[in-house]
């Protein structure tokens, strides 16, 4: 929905305002509720869905492929299509860029490893089918529920083949858990003095900047950069609004962490 | 009830007046004898050249692995700055698997003697021009590109031969220490044995990007694109000893068949050899127009003044500006070495008489340009 | 890539590019010290004359001639938009790279993405309506700290780069923006380091980020007095 001028005046100085006063009622440090499906996608060795609920939803789905590592050293695929925007365009390639970074910084690649010379590829595919506030966290708390309930096959065959040449084996139905720490992705949107988490997409239109945190590995992590929410407001912030954001972050995400493994 | 109307001349400044009236700009330039960048009819504009630090060869980069430009150069050229890079591949030449008998040998080198292009190497050029657009490559561009591309294979400037890779070999010694040989390094004592049974040639490629553009930018490409040719180093590449030749049996739908592995070829990071040229088909380019006086757009001369006898169509060299561009329509292009021997020579007509006399003059200019821009390096 | 590009040539299809040997270790050894050291900066103006506004920015490390970043900026605009009304103007911003090809596209518009933020917030974009300004920037050379390619190692000298070319274009900012960079990270300035407009941190620890933040708005300082010396110096 496009605000008029005096709309977005009020909205701003409302939530500029010290408790900050978000239309829906949340506090600052407060997500908006969604809904998670997982494993329901049966070609796939993990899924899920997410429903946030202002409408918007994503489906995630990860796929894994046997390489051998030697030759192809890339062990994670991120592909991002967002509808209602072109593939090249340059929010969608740098939705993918920033994904790619973050889980091949963070994830591990021992846990792919097969043998000395097979490791698995994962392809991690990312369909945003209607998104109307930045996707960016919406989409990393997708993808940390399909890598969490992706079961890969089983090897049976041994896992020494530097001397003899021999391809994988896999177990006919046993499957695996894929064991990797994800990390999340949260983005807060910096409006006045006050830090607003999740922002909404009329929030997002009034900030003066946002920002995304990467969580891993129950501390703060790589990368941390700003990112535009809209095209007409931006302004800068000072180093204190980086504070709150990371005290803020350190609070709340480990109740998210629990809230999405208790799927 | 009628009032009478006024009528004052308007004038504009000089710039203006080359926006709005070209072709009326140009005329009054030539007029007076000048042309409107206020060169000589026949003067070139002077080109600045060096190699921009870019390629792997120079100090700066004690031949880092990741840069892999070959060979560069930067030109400016009053405002226009052209800068081209050369980098490189390799591509592997299709031979049988036993190898070639010496009767084949024959006909292959018959049949490869009537063909004059296959003697000669290709450049692949990518021309981009910066106009402050993106999206797909302009007529423009794609048009120098061809060009550039025909330009090159046809005059001949690289031979086949030069682009050969002399493949060496990678040895590990039995005290771990590792050595390559080059076979034209190690003379004949090299055991013809171990070399690779397999023929590579390097692919060049050029990448072309103009800034400031100013008119025609043909020659100025071209002539970028051979003083970067000139001074590229290609890097001497290698085999490991394991691979030097390799098959592996692989099944492929149920037939079996012998596939060599397509291992790597690998370059040497320190050493490399300059592309050689055929240096009597190195030629540089220049361009020309022709236009018809209009003597109307004369200015009006004084009275007193003696009516001079001026000629009708006046020969302009090394076109430059909007106003040059788009009013001198008739046009030579030309590549030609210092002794006139041309390369390549394109007229257009365009209105203007393009006489034989106007022809032999820019071939004579052209190759005088040439002789100077040969010396510079 | 099922399609084959047919406006530009391409070579042959079974080409493969050069690949060198890797060099010996300990030729690599004393870059990575290199990281933080102090740049020197040549600065010209107005290169590209059919643009509104050019520059031309050369960094080296400043006890050597080694790792020079060599880019061309150039600003197109304000100039009429077609289509509907925008009472401010919009802005573009494309990075390409002139000569060897070292970035992922991905990864190119993320920086151009970071950037457009950044210039948003400082150019004053009401003052233009109907219009757009396009930035492109023009990677000649670079090579980064222990020969890799890292975005952080050309984001300032972007940030810079495009300062000067809106300058140089007569475009409105509301300050002149700069960056500086410690670590891997990077942070761009406004107002007298008072404002943060960019934060860029891929890399390295969380735990010393005011600190990190402290270093960089150092070489931002720097950075900014070394650009308004040259714009005075120069100044018709």
């Amino acid at each position: 929905m496009v605000l008029s001028v005096t709309e977005k005046a009020y909205l701003y100085e409302s939530l500029s305002a010290v408790p900050p006063l978000r239309p829906d009622g949340r506090a600052a440090h407060q997500f908006r509720p969604v809904e998670l499906f997982t494993d329901f996608l049966p070609t796939s060795n993990g899924s899920s869905k997410i429903v946030a609920s202002d409408g918007s939803e994503c489906i995630v789905s990860v796929k894994a492929k046997v390489v051998d590592h030697t030759v192809d050293n890339e062990f994670l695929v991120v592909d991002v299509d967002i509808a209602g925007h072109r593939d090249d365009s340059q929010f969608v390639l740098s939705i993918g860029s920033i994904l790619t970074k973050v889980l091949t910084q963070q994830l591990e690649q021992r846990g792919l490893q097969l043998t000395r010379k097979y490791s698995f590829k994962l392809f991690i595919d990312v369909l945003v089918l209607s998104s109307y506030s930045h996707p960016l966290s919406l989409i990393s708390f997708a993808i940390y529920a399909a890598l969490n309930s992706t079961y890969l096959p089983k090897l049976i065959s041994s896992d020494d083949d530097l001397d003899v040449a021999e391809l994988p084996l896999f177990h006919d139905y046993d499957l695996e858990k894929l064991d990797v720490r994800v990390p999340l992705l949260f983005t807060v949107a910096l409006v006045g003095n006050n830090v607003l988490i999740d922002p909404a997409s009329n929030e997002s239109d009034v900030a003066n900047n946002g920002l995304v945190v990467t969580w891993s590995n129950g501390k703060i992590g790589t990368p941390i950069m700003t990112i535009g929410l809209n095209d007409d407001n931006v302004k800068g912030f000072g180093s204190s609004h980086i504070r709150t954001t990371l005290e803020m972050i350190e609070k709340c995400a480990p109740q998210v962490v629990k809230a999405l493994d208790g799927i | 009830m009628a009032s009478s109307i006024e009528i004052h001349p308007i004038t504009f400044p000089p710039e203006v007046l080359a926006r709005i009236a070209p072709d009326l700009s140009i005329q009054r330039h030539l007029s007076l004898g000048v042309r409107p960048c206020l060169r000589q009819f026949e003067e070139f504009r002077n080109i600045e050249i060096s190699d921009g630090g870019l390629s792997r060869s120079t100090d700066l980069f004690h031949n880092s692995e990741e840069n892999n430009i070959l060979g560069s150069n930067v030109l400016r050229s009053g405002k226009t700055i052209v800068i081209t890079s050369i980098t490189g591949g390799f591509v592997e030449e299709l031979l049988p698997v036993h190898g070639i008998d010496e009767g084949e040998e024959e006909l292959r080198n018959m049949t490869m003697q009537h063909d004059r292009i296959s003697q000669f190497g290709a450049v692949y050029p990518v021309v981009e021009v910066e106009r402050g657009r993106m999206g797909a490559p302009t007529d423009e561009e794609m048009n120098l590109s061809q060009k550039i591309y025909n330009c090159i294979l046809g005059s001949g400037v690289i031979p086949k031969s030069s682009l050969n890779v002399s493949v060496g070999r990678r040895t590990t010694n039995p005290d771990k220490s590792v050595s390559i040989t080059y076979p034209d390094e190690e003379g004949p004592e090299l055991d013809q044995q171990f070399l690779p049974k397999r023929k590579w040639s390097y692919v060049l490629y050029a990448k072309i990007q103009v800034f400031s553009r100013d008119g025609p930018l043909f020659e100025l490409c071209w002539n970028s694109l051979i003083y970067a040719l000139k001074n590229t180093k290609l890097p001497r590449a290698f085999v490991d000893e394991k691979t030097t030749d390799l098959k592996i049996p692989v099944r492929v739908r149920g037939r079996s068949a012998a596939i060599r592995e397509t291992y790597d070829i690998i370059c040497d990071s320190h050493k490399s050899i300059p592309l050689v040229l055929n240096s009597k088909n190195v030629g540089f380019a220049s361009n020309f127009g022709v236009i018809d006086l209009d003597p109307e757009a004369r200015l009006p001369e004084k009275e007193d003044e003696m009516q001079v006898d001026q000629e009708d169509s006046i020969l302009l060299a090394d076109l430059q500006g909007e106003a040059e561009e788009s009013s001198v329509l008739s046009t030579l292009s030309i590549i030609s070495d210092e002794k006139g021997n041309l390369k390549h020579l394109g007229i257009i007509g365009g209105g203007s008489k393009v006489t034989t006399e106007t022809i032999r003059r820019s071939i004579l200019l052209s190759s005088k340009r040439s002789e100077d821009l040969s010396t510079k390096n | 890539m099922s399609v084959s590009d047919r406006r530009r040539i391409l070579g042959p299809t079974n080409a493969r590019p050069i690949q060198f040997a890797p060099l010996n270790e300990d030729s690599k050894k004393i870059d990575t010290e290199r990281k933080n050291l102090n740049k020197s900066v040549f600065i010209e103006n107005g290169l590209v004359s059919n643009s509104n506004g050019s520059s031309y920015l050369e960094t080296r490390d400043s006890n050597g001639i080694e790792y020079p970043t060599l880019l061309l900026t150039s600003v197109y605009g304000p100039r009429p938009t077609r289509g509907s009304f925008n009472s401010k103007a919009s802005l573009t911003i494309q990075f390409k790279e002139v000569t060897a090809e070292n970035f992922p596209t991905g990864e190119l518009k993320e920086l151009c993405n970071f950037l457009t933020n950044i210039f948003n917030a400082v150019i004053n974009l009401a003052g233009y309506p109907k219009s757009g300004i396009d930035i492109f920037l023009n990677l000649i050379q670079h090579e980064g700290p222990s020969g890799e390619y890292s975005r952080e190692a050309i984001l300032p000298t972007c940030i810079n780069g495009i300062t000067l070319a809106l300058v140089d274009a007569g475009i409105e900012i509301f300050d002149m923006v700069s960056a500086g960079s410690y670590n891997g990270t990077v942070v761009s300035f406004t107002k007298n380091g008072e404002e943060i407009v960019g934060l860029w941190k891929d890399t390295g620890d969380v735990e010393d980020l005011v600190e990190t933040i402290e270093k960089c708005k150092e070489q931002y300082y720097q950075n900014r007095s070394t650009m308004i010396k040259y714009l005075m110096q120069n100044k018709k």
